[in-house]
């Protein structure tokens, strides 16, 4: 009863926050709703960027895996998190040029302004539209797949159905209240309790068992990464680095960053962030020392907190981790609605496109939780699926940058061939010598695109790194 | 080009190159493995690269 008492007030002052967020800017400007008119400066941006970045995957997940598949395997989640900051460092101010030169809400709108006097810029678009939504799903499952877990802390003993339903009302709610000021401001609040929570539960772990004996009983666990653990762990951290800023709804925060120099001096810390982690590992450990069966391995986190913790405390845990996976649906619906509305049905009168959106999103919610109740998954797997999908824009996304002859339909050729080896390749389980699939994929999807263009290489657009920082309008 | 270095390629040598030496350490402190001891020192290390990066660098960039 004291869970869900907690729980519930936690939750409530998330929504007072959202309603809060909209104070002062009731501009009905559709560059607003979705990337606050670049107006965040590096306080907001931080904990937008983090608050969306660690989602439930990260507080439920990755204990979950080591958990699950033994101690090693939580490597590849560090690296891939942890190296996603230096390169961002250096690829971001530029993204975030060209979202500036191009006036863009979304990372198709970058390939439509840079192509929009080329023919085959309306076929890039529409192609990463579409597979950046598609490739979403997967992301939205790891959020309910997380909810489930981490609302089953409060006992309610009801149908994963119901509460997945419950969780999609909530998410959806925030977006309605105020766009993406809504999650920002809840962000601040879901950071704090996410963090409170890791280190409770972290904390419960260590008062019950010392540190080395958490590790100790745990040794039965392999520590060491055999050769094909080396080769998968390798790939998937570059690959998943290097894709981390293509994820849609990472590309649309950076939008809303004030200047480059904002976002360098934001990423600088961001690594920091992740000093949760260990908590998360010694969670992980003491639930494998345990030796204890659990009939659901992803739910380790919770286990140790409904079994360490007294009631009101677990209160805060499962609000911790709902608002975590809550947050970030929030965001998803964020950043599928300008792709529907501006990218797919861009052409259609205003009113024709906000149906069209609310739609998508719909339906969107509705494959995630479909997706979640019929082919469940370890949620660091759905993870890595949808990075298939989004590493694969990364070629395009330099191209606009830095290659004078890129040419929109080789590089749509390239994603579009790369989407589908990553995915048959996973369905039919094709052995690529242990290295991450999508990595396999992005060496073809970059061959297409550089050769098309060479081969095609017509009229020319002068790359965005070229052009030079774009200076501040006059009055900003 | 040495900023780039120092920002990216150091954590990117620590975090990928290193992993199959890092793998055959076997010094633990309390019972951790060397290889999570490693990660969880680069959390640190990684933000000291950036920071280098930013005040040798970039920090006298016009605020664009």
């Amino acid at each position: 009863m004291a869970t869900t008492i907690v729980f519930a007030f936690l939750i409530a002052a998330s929504l007072v926050l959202a309603v809060m967020a909209k104070k002062g800017h009731h501009s009905t400007d559709v560059r607003d709703f979705f990337v606050a008119s670049r107006q965040f400066g590096g306080f907001l941006l931080f904990f937008l960027s983090v608050g969306e970045i660690y989602s439930i995957g990260t507080i439920i997940g990755f204990p979950g895996s080591i958990y699950a598949k033994g101690g090693s395997y939580g490597i590849w989640y560090l690296g891939y998190n942890l190296l996603a900051f230096p390169v961002a460092y250096f690829l971001n101010p530029l993204i975030w040029r060209a979202g500036k030169l191009y006036d863009a809400v979304t990372i198709a709108d970058l390939f439509k302004g840079h192509f929009r006097d080329k023919r085959g810029g309306r076929v890039l678009e529409l192609t990463v539209t579409i597979s950046a939504i598609v490739f979403l799903v997967p992301w939205g499952q790891v959020q309910f797949g997380g909810l489930i877990i981490a609302l089953g802390g409060l006992g309610w003993h009801i149908n994963p159905a119901v509460l997945i339903i419950f969780a999609a009302a909530l998410a959806f709610l925030y977006i309605v209240i105020s766009g993406i000021r809504a999650p920002a401001f809840v962000a601040i609040l879901k950071d704090v309790l996410m963090v409170v929570a890791v280190v409770i539960t972290g904390g419960a772990a260590l008062s019950q068992a010392h540190l080395s004996n958490i590790f100790h009983s745990a040794s039965a666990v392999s520590n060491h990464l055999t050769a094909p653990d080396l080769r998968f762990s390798m790939s998937t951290i570059a690959f998943q680095a290097i894709g981390y800023f293509m994820l849609p709804f990472n590309t649309q925060n950076l939008f809303t960053a004030k200047s480059e120099q904002t976002i360098r001096r934001t990423l600088m810390f961001m690594p920091l962030y992740m000093m949760i982690f260990p908590f998360l590992v010694v969670v992980a450990y003491y639930q494998l020392g345990l030796h204890a069966h659990l009939n659901a391995p992803t739910g380790a986190f919770m286990a140790v907190a409904t079994h360490l913790l007294p009631p009101w405390v677990l209160g805060v845990v499962v609000a911790g981790a709902s608002l975590s996976g809550l947050l970030v649906l929030a965001g998803l619906s964020l950043a599928i609605g300008p792709l529907v509305s501006r990218n797919l049905f861009g052409h259609v009168p205003e009113q024709k496109q906000r149906t069209a959106a609310q739609a998508v999103i719909v339906l969107f919610l509705g494959a995630s939780i479909v997706m979640t109740l019929v082919a469940p998954n370890m949620l660091t797997t759905l993870i890595s699926t949808a990075f298939f999908g989004m590493t694969q824009f990364l070629p395009g996304v330099l191209s606009i940058m830095f290659f004078r002859r890129a040419n929109p339909l080789a590089i749509a050729a390239g994603i579009i061939v790369g989407d589908v080896i990553s995915v048959s390749f996973y369905v039919l389980k094709v052995p690529t010598f242990d290295l991450n699939i999508g990595a396999v994929a992005l060496t073809v999807n970059v061959a297409i695109l550089i050769g098309g263009s060479l081969l095609a290489g017509h009229r020319q657009v002068t790359p965005v790194a070229l052009r030079g920082a774009v200076m501040p309008a006059p009055g900003e | 080009m040495l900023r780039v270095f120092v920002g990216l390629g150091i954590p990117l040598i620590a975090i990928v190159a290193m992993l199959p030496v890092v793998n055959e350490v076997t010094f633990t402190v309390f019972n951790i493995p060397f290889l999570y001891l490693w990660m969880f020192s680069w959390f640190i290390l990684s933000s000291v690269c950036l920071g280098i990066c930013w005040l040798c660098f970039d920090r006298h960039r016009a605020e664009y």
